[in-house]
């Protein structure tokens, strides 16, 4: 069983405008979202702004409620759980925010800060909960003295890991990473990564990877799912991904994503995408990317295509949403509709 | 070396504020040719912004000042210009782009009036015929219905469409020198791409001098020319591009170049982050800014700053690690095997 | 490029609007990081020195708290402290009912029935104070409950409060005082009660704008995210980090209900006679000015004005030395 399900998760904003605040539309952020997770693998979720992955990493969590769906954590339904129940699953489905300098309470101490879900949750005494800071302060490559001080006198990466402290603080299975190090330095993000990377092996942990930057994904994630206008479009194992993409708008991203190295760089085949990113206020009909694919026909305009496995080599699993994925040069061909859940999750 | 378009030489520029005097810039020097690219390369108090801006005497002052050194645009020094001479520079003959198009852009102001106010600036031009040139300036960086998006708010442009209208504004008057601080950290990877071309195309056209700004290598590897690695405030390595990224000098460049997940390395390998944190500027040594976290420290590099030492045609680098050992140091750094020895 | 202009206490400040603020916020970060840790108030005490009439401000309000302390303290033990009984009656020292001026041994000179002015400006002191502290007290207690449930919550339950709200501005004060006055028990403490009462709106209005805008931040995802349930959120993590105006508010309110104390010792209400408070004293002995015993009014006035505009000051210059806009 893997460990976390997610099953059609969609998440519509209502728009309210005019005096009598009407819902006048909906941003459809996430619209029938599904994958699934093991234990100890690392799923990356990728995409351009707008796309919808922060909004599936809240929503997993509960700081956002979904508008339906059904997300199962250990077999234990999340979104329609007690209060009890949900108090009970926050102990093991944790999250590391993106901006260090205001994901921490900048009145609290670093100890209550890293130790604030051990008093709520009434883990441990006191003395027993002073000493569990001061080791994952130390497990964060922090130190004790660290505990009396205050977040501004921090950098940031410090302070990210002072989250990620406190994201370990209850012993959590699942932690879903949400840009954790875009707002980092480049120097200090190879320093967190190695850090989470190390956590996972000695900590048996399960990460949900939500970033921009593909060269990060890619680096840290086993499999990794690309996000466009509140859908997956492509999903498969990570290097398989960026050797063999089939979504075009997976193979648009990889060709825009600057590589540091001149010569690459000089030689590289890149594909331009027109316009700008459609509003999820206002998403297109049919196939969510159709306005901007260089593939369009006339099918891409009735419906979305489903997510389904390609086949990929030695029967890897590769999820495309598409009527012309590039496996089948482009062509149309019958993609076998395989709905996500009823594989195991990548190879 | 016939006259370069922009010759900047020992340039420092200090923040003296309550707590202490921060050396923002300290003792940068670099030229810049017509059609050619600069990229500055650093991060976070690295000084590269500042230096940007001081170039366009934009720097606050009070508490900064730009204490030292010789800003020469074709022979002009901008440091010891007067208030109403910097003011014909600005924007006619060095243009900047800054990092968040949300915040540059007047809210409140149409877009083409933003436009068309920067060209009745500079040139003697009547209202009418400058919002024709911003209509005309709009369709040239690619914003698709520019007639319609000329009478427009900045709130009705994306973030990607905003940068472009920046550039449009900065492009107005045929600077000579545009700076781009950051131009694409605040867009989408796609949308990137798509300005990087538009500087590029504006480059050509008006056969400038483009000073790029960024933290991003992969950014620098794409459109610079030559680049400058700063750190606390000084230069620790300058190159040509090829020069930068395959045969590499300073451990900061090291540092950086080994601390990149890349996209297109073949199996999972383990990133070599630099130890350390930022530097503090407002005790910075007087040697190299790099002490503590570099892993070849020496005692001298604390107290005193290197020397340039010329490693190659226009490449200089300051270390005090004399040339043999850097090399062999530099080989065996696990992700520089495959360089040039 | 830069703008100049002066803050409320006249000191130049020159604000650059050419620089996108990410400039700075580089320079301050970095500046900060591994710099040595500053206490959270130490910036803004730093620029509040700097404000010479906040300082004064401040010293002013040090005085009247000492004093007004004091004389609190020493009713409560049923005394005074001061060189005269302040209710010793003394017709000798008021020839023709019109007091007598200022001399050495009544240096402010005794009122109209032989009372020394000074003893009574000192005890009428603790008039001020309490009514400074109980009012405030009271208005912080009742705004920041509704205030911050009000901006966190949202929905209805933010249109009842903030209609409610609405509903105690727009009422004149003086009938509202009157109302209350109706129903609570008589004294002068019930006035400070009221005014107390009415002026829960303030804080609970400036209160959830900044709990509006601390409510989207991170931390208090976090927080929720750490299973805080909504108590834990609101009191501990949202409303320590909308303190910082309410401090303001706090100085000026305690200004204002002194001030409003006296505008209501007119009405008759508030302190009796032969009890003294300044606004008091200011009603009783108003009529006296025209007869030539200026000493009467003008000492209690003196102290009034003065003690009033100590708190706005130090509350105008806490609100120049927390605004991270205004640059030094």
């Amino acid at each position: 069983m893997s460990l976390l399900e997610v099953r059609e998760l969609t998440k519509h904003f209502p728009i309210k405008s005019g005096v009598m605040k009407r819902t006048t539309g909906y941003v459809y952020a996430v619209d029938g979202v599904s994958f699934a997770l093991d234990r100890g693998e690392t799923l990356g979720l990728v995409g351009e702004s707008g796309c919808g992955k922060s909004t599936t990493g809240r929503t997993l969590l509960r700081l956002i409620e979904a508008t339906s769906g059904t997300v199962t954590f250990e077999g234990r339904d999340v979104l329609r759980a007690s209060r009890g129940d949900m108090q009970r699953l926050r102990r093991d489905m944790q999250i590391i925010f993106q901006d260090p300098y205001a994901s921490l309470n900048p009145r609290m101490r670093v100890r209550d800060i890293v130790g604030e879900s051990l008093k709520i949750h009434g883990i441990g005494t006191p003395a027993e909960r002073k000493k569990r800071v001061f080791e994952l302060l130390e497990t964060v490559g922090l130190s004790a003295e660290h505990a009396e001080r205050y977040p501004h006198e921090f950098s940031g990466g410090q302070r990210q890991r002072i989250g990620i402290a406190r994201a370990l603080a209850p012993s959590p299975k699942l932690i879903i990473c949400d840009e954790p190090v875009s707002a980092l330095d480049v120097s200090i993000r190879a320093q967190v990564i190695n850090l989470l990377e190390d956590l996972q092996g000695d900590l048996e942990l399960t990460y949900l990877f939500i970033a921009h930057d593909l060269s990060v994904v890619k680096h840290i994630s086993d499999r990794v799912a690309v996000m466009y206008l509140g859908k997956i479009v492509e999903s498969s194992d990570s290097s398989l991904l960026y050797s063999h993409p089939q979504h075009p708008y997976t193979e648009a991203l990889l060709s825009a994503v600057p590589i540091p190295d001149p010569q690459t760089e000089r030689t590289r085949r890149r594909i331009i995408l027109e316009g700008d990113v459609p509003s999820p206020a206002n998403p297109p009909h049919g196939c969510v990317f159709h306005p901007r694919c260089p593939r369009a026909q006339e099918i891409c305009t009735t419906a979305m295509p489903t997510l389904g496995n390609t086949g990929g080599d030695a029967g890897a699993r590769h999820d495309v949403a598409c009527y012309f994925p590039t496996r089948y040069g482009g062509a149309r061909q019958e993609v076998p509709q395989t709905p996500p859940e009823a594989a195991t999750g990548g190879a | 070396m016939a006259g370069h378009l922009l010759e900047v030489t020992e340039l420092s520029t200090h923040f003296f504020t309550h707590a202490g005097v921060v050396k923002a810039v300290n003792g940068v020097s670099f030229t810049l040719d017509r059609r050619e690219t600069l990229g500055i390369v650093g991060e976070s108090g690295s000084g590269k912004t500042v230096a940007a801006l001081s170039l366009m005497r934009l720097v606050p002052d009070p508490p900064g000042k730009i204490v030292e050194g010789s800003l020469l645009l074709g022979g002009r020094d901008l440091r010891t210009m007067s208030g109403e001479e910097i003011r014909r520079v600005r924007g006619n003959d060095i243009a900047m782009i800054f990092q968040d198009p949300m915040t540059s852009l007047n809210p409140v102001v149409k877009v083409g009036k933003q436009i068309a106010e920067a060209i009745t600036l500079h040139q003697d031009k009547s209202k009418a015929e400058a919002w024709e040139m911003a209509a005309k300036l709009l369709a040239r960086v690619g914003i698709p219905d520019a007639d319609k998006r000329v009478s427009q708010y900045p709130f009705e442009f994306s973030g990607g469409m905003r940068q472009r209208a920046m550039i449009a504004m900065a492009i107005s008057c045929n600077p000579d020198i545009l700076i781009a601080d950051e131009p694409t950290t605040a867009l989408d990877v796609t949308i990137q791409a798509q300005i990087i071309d538009v500087i590029r195309e504006m480059q050509e056209r008006y056969e400038s001098g483009v000073i790029a700004i960024t933290h991003d290598l992969g950014v620098v590897a794409e459109i610079a020319d030559k680049v400058m690695v700063m750190y606390g405030g000084r230069t620790v390595e300058y190159a040509g591009i090829d020069e930068i990224f395959y045969n590499p000098q300073h451990p900061y460049t090291w540092g950086l170049l080994g601390s990149l997940p890349r996209l297109d390395e073949a199996e999972k390998t383990r990133l070599t982050p630099i130890k350390g944190q930022p530097p503090d500027l407002l005790a910075l040594p007087e040697g190299c800014p790099f002490v503590g976290r570099c892993a070849y420290e020496r005692p001298e590099c604390r107290d005193k700053w290197p020397s340039l030492e010329i490693v190659g045609a226009e490449h200089g680098v300051h270390c005090w690690i004399p040339a043999d050992e850097r090399l062999s140091a530099r080989k065996r750094l696990p992700h520089f095997e495959k360089l040039v020895p | 490029m830069a703008e100049q202009h002066q803050d409320t206490s006249g000191n130049r400040i020159v604000e650059d609007l050419t620089i996108s603020t990410t400039t700075e916020r580089d320079v301050v970060e970095a500046r900060l990081a591994g710099a040595k840790p500053l206490g959270l108030w130490a910036d803004t005490w730093r620029r509040l020195r700097r404000n010479k009439l906040a300082v004064v401000g401040m010293w002013i309000i040090i005085v009247f708290m000492t004093v007004g302390g004091v004389e609190v303290l020493a009713a409560a033990a049923g005394t005074y402290v001061a060189p005269y009984d302040p209710n010793q009656e003394n017709y000798a020292l008021s020839p023709q009912g019109l007091g007598s001026p200022p001399s050495l041994q009544h240096p402010f000179g005794t009122d109209y029935l032989g009372r020394d002015v000074l003893s009574r400006v000192l005890v009428a002191a603790r008039i001020s104070l309490l009514v400074g502290v109980i009012a405030v007290a009271i208005a912080l207690a009742i705004g920041l409950v509704a205030g911050p449930i009000s901006g966190y919550y949202g929905g209805w339950i933010d249109s009842v409060i903030m209609r409610t709200a609405d509903v105690f501005f727009a009422f004149p004060f003086i009938l509202f005082v009157l109302l209350l006055l109706t129903v609570l028990p008589a004294g002068f403490g019930s006035v400070f009660i009221a005014i107390g009462i009415l002026g829960w709106a303030t804080y609970a209005r400036l209160n959830r704008g900044s709990v509006l805008s601390v409510k989207a931040m991170e931390f208090v995802e976090a927080a929720r995210a750490q299973g805080a349930s909504d108590l834990r959120v609101i009191f501990r993590h949202v409303l320590p980090n909308t303190m910082a105006p309410i401090y303001v508010a706090i100085a000026m309110g305690i200004g204002g209900a002194i001030s409003t104390e006296a505008a209501l010792a007119f009405l008759g209400l508030g302190v009796q006679p032969p009890d003294a408070s300044w606004g008091r004293m200011i009603a009783d002995n108003l009529t006296y000015l025209a007869a030539g015993s200026w000493w009467m009014l003008f000492f209690p006035s003196f102290f009034l004005v003065v003690t009033v505009f100590g708190f706005i000051s130090f509350g105008n210059g806490l609100r120049d030395a927390t605004d991270p806009k205004l640059k030094e």
